[in-house]
């Protein structure tokens, strides 16, 4: 087997939390507790889980807009966090980000143009004639007509915008994209044509993608295999199917339950898991396993145990003290 | 002609027998002036509730479903206004109506439930005071302990738990799920006989969105009240409603029972709307070959969704006859398409407006 392009290594951000008063203790939201995973070329790893559970912050701290609190990420080889800032633009080229808003995301002043030719610009490729030529090409690629070079975003529907913004993560050729919820924002009618030229970006140029998703049926469609977060925690981690089918973490098994029906006739068939309460507050976690306040199974083990993601890497694996005897929460799906 | 003699809009004969609608609304119209001229958000939309019945509105941003909704409460911006049409509640045209006997109606006969529960709810004010102001405004002779003794009956209602402590907190204090049930609690406060609630899951992560969905359907149960239930997300309508609209470009393009809307869908909208979603049910990853550099291709490749193409409408510049033309498939060469096509019925409580309906037959389950 080859090495990985992204290998993360018990990956660590937390926050300070702004002091009332100045002999306060210090206290930290804790965002990501220690996640560890792998993407190969061509793959495609997705991050699901619920507003909160720190997928995001995972996603910008590879990038590094944010410092990591600990952990290491290779990349390509490189060592991402001990990069001075020369090396790290570099890596910029091979590691580009996709946001979730096409509205807010894209300079309103600047034409597609600007916007498409200023990463080559940036890392001094080509000479104005070519960087514009590219710029077509990008537009081409992402299924725009190449005439719209010297429009402006707001002249751009929320679909087209999101084909721009892929377009200038695509203009310096990366070898993987980190898609922070790309097709949230989109209309359904629109988000499906996103959807499919994301597929076939991969599968023309060999990408692979970091997808940061709540959507579960977007996920299921895109990725060939899924992490599952809750407070900042990787909780249940497999390939796509093995997740979706057979679901082991009780909150893999109520994340899916919750997901809306797709055809009436369904209605009352499923068994439906309703977790109770909300997200604990992320400055102060539970002892031991942090979904045991919301865990329909829990025992006392769990708050006094911290459940790991045991088992072999290549496997299906839960971090549940009860992951296998669960058979009982079993989702119909 | 009137839209009374026009008789186009079909009545379900399950709600027929069950009463009266409790709100009928026939052939809105709702301009609105731009800088770009005269936009018509929704150009002439008929519909009715039943009582008890939940009726899920669909239609993507734009297609003019909450403007629907504001034009009927008079609750549109002031660039606004409906130039024509009727919406009947309780026995009165609320168009038209006063601002004093709109207020007397929303909040009371109609509660409101909008998306965003943050924006919605006052910041300075308790859960408990903002519950009273409804109380308040629609029951002159309630007094305090009685009407203390209905908030925390109505937070308890939308369990929300110690509900004596919670009601004296600010919404800053709740979750975004809390909330939302404050905000239900607020619109029950008056035991209305409509809800209209506008994407109120839209906000809300997955598992909370499924305990806001159930509280609905409970309430409404206990409450007899009837529910219309606008959304994006043909997910929700699948698991709540019992009839539904579909609305694109200002217009009802199909209504029907939600069974019927899902298995046997007429308008080549609802069908690309249907078809277009990833399925839990599939993975495709994998699916497509590493095809090397020879282009992405435009047309359908294994592992795609049937995306329906192009974008909406610009709702100021529609295209002539039917505005779904440019991305339906079935309008190539069609002159009819120039012609825009009315809702009519198709059969038993079932109408679309599409001069070429897909017959139930041709659609194959998926």
């Amino acid at each position: 087997m080859t090495a990985p392009l992204l290998q993360v290594t018990d990956l660590v951000k937390h926050y300070p939390v702004k002091r009332r008063t100045l002999w306060e203790p210090r206290r930290h939201v804790h965002a990501v507790n220690g996640v560890s995973f792998d993407i190969a070329r061509g793959e495609t790893l997705a991050l699901v889980g619920e507003s909160g559970c720190g997928k995001s912050t995972v996603g910008k701290t590879l990038m590094r807009f944010h410092q990591p609190t600990s952990g290491t990420v290779r990349f390509d080889d490189h060592d991402v966090f001990s990069l001075g800032a020369g090396p790290l633009r570099r890596l910029r080229r091979d590691l580009q980000f996709v946001f979730q808003d096409p509205y807010a995301s894209l300079p309103p002043r600047l034409s597609v143009a600007s916007i498409l030719t200023e990463p080559l610009e940036i890392h001094g490729i080509g000479n104005p004639r070519t960087r514009l030529e590219r710029a077509r090409e990008l537009l081409n690629l992402v299924g725009l007509r190449p005439e719209l070079i010297s429009r402006y975003p707001h002249e751009f529907s929320g679909g087209q915008r999101q084909r721009v913004g892929i377009a200038r993560a695509l203009a310096l050729e990366p070898k993987m994209l980190i898609l922070d919820e790309p097709v949230s924002a989109l209309d359904v009618s629109v988000q499906a044509q996103v959807v499919n030229l994301l597929g076939h970006l991969q599968a023309e140029l060999g990408l692979s993608y970091l997808f940061i998703a709540h959507d579960l049926a977007v996920v299921r469609h895109l990725a060939h295999r899924v992490a599952v977060m809750y407070l900042g925690r990787i909780v249940e981690h497999g390939t796509t199917d093995e997740v979706f089918n057979h679901p082991r973490h009780p909150y893999t098994q109520a994340l899916l339950s919750a997901v809306p029906i797709e055809d009436p006739d369904e209605r009352g068939q499923n068994l439906r898991i309703r977790l109770e309460g909300d997200l604990p507050d992320p400055v102060d976690l539970p002892s031991g396993c942090a979904f045991r306040t919301r865990c329909p199974i829990a025992q006392d083990r769990c708050a006094a145990e911290l459940p790991l993601l045991a088992g072999d890497p290549g496997q299906t694996r839960a971090a549940c003290h009860y992951a296998s005897e669960n058979a009982l929460l079993e989702v119909a799906r | 002609m009137t839209p009374s003699e026009r008789g186009t809009t079909p009545v379900n004969p399950r709600y027929e027998r069950a009463g009266e609608p409790v709100l009928r609304v026939v052939d809105l119209v709702t301009e609105f002036a731009t800088s770009g001229g005269t936009v018509k958000a929704v150009n002439g939309v008929s519909f009715e509730v039943g009582p008890g019945e939940t009726l899920g509105v669909v239609g993507e941003s734009g297609s003019g479903k909450s403007i629907t909704m504001m034009s009927v409460l008079g609750l549109l911006a002031s660039n606004g206004r409906v130039v024509s049409g009727e919406a009947w509640f309780g026995g009165r045209n609320l168009v038209g109506a006063t601002e004093r006997e709109l207020q007397r109606v929303r909040g009371k006969g109609i509660g409101l439930i909008f998306q965003d529960p943050m924006t919605a709810l006052n910041p300075v004010m308790t859960i408990a005071q903002q519950i009273d102001e409804s109380l308040k405004r629609h029951n002159r002779g309630m007094d305090r302990r009685t009407r203390r003794a209905r908030i925390l009956e109505l937070l308890d209602q939308v369990r929300i738990p110690r509900a004596r402590q919670r009601a004296d907190q600010y919404p800053h204090e709740f979750s975004g799920g809390m909330r939302q049930r404050a905000m239900i609690a607020m619109a029950m406060a008056n035991n209305p006989r409509l809800l209209l609630a506008d994407e109120p899951t839209t906000a809300l992560d997955v598992t909370v969105q499924a305990q806001i969905l159930d509280l609905l359907l409970q309430l409404q149960d206990d409450t007899g009240a009837s529910l219309v239930l606008i959304t994006h997300d043909l997910g929700v309508i699948a698991e709540v409603a019992d009839r539904a609209i579909v609305m694109y470009a200002g217009r009802v393009v199909e209504q029907g029972t939600v069974a019927d809307l899902f298995h046997r869908p007429s308008h080549p909208y609802t069908v690309g709307l249907l078809d277009s979603r990833p399925s839990l049910a599939n993975n495709t990853a994998g699916v497509r070959p590493h095809r090397g550099s020879e282009g992405v291709a435009p047309l359908a490749e294994p592992g795609d969704l049937p995306a329906i193409p192009g974008q909406p409408p610009n709702s100021a510049r529609l295209p002539a006859g039917c505005s779904f033309r440019p991305r339906c498939v079935h309008s190539a060469g069609r002159d009819e398409c120039l012609v825009r096509p009315e809702l009519v019925e198709i059969s038993d409580g079932r109408s679309a407006a599409c001069h070429f309906p897909i017959d139930s037959l041709e659609r194959t389950a998926r």
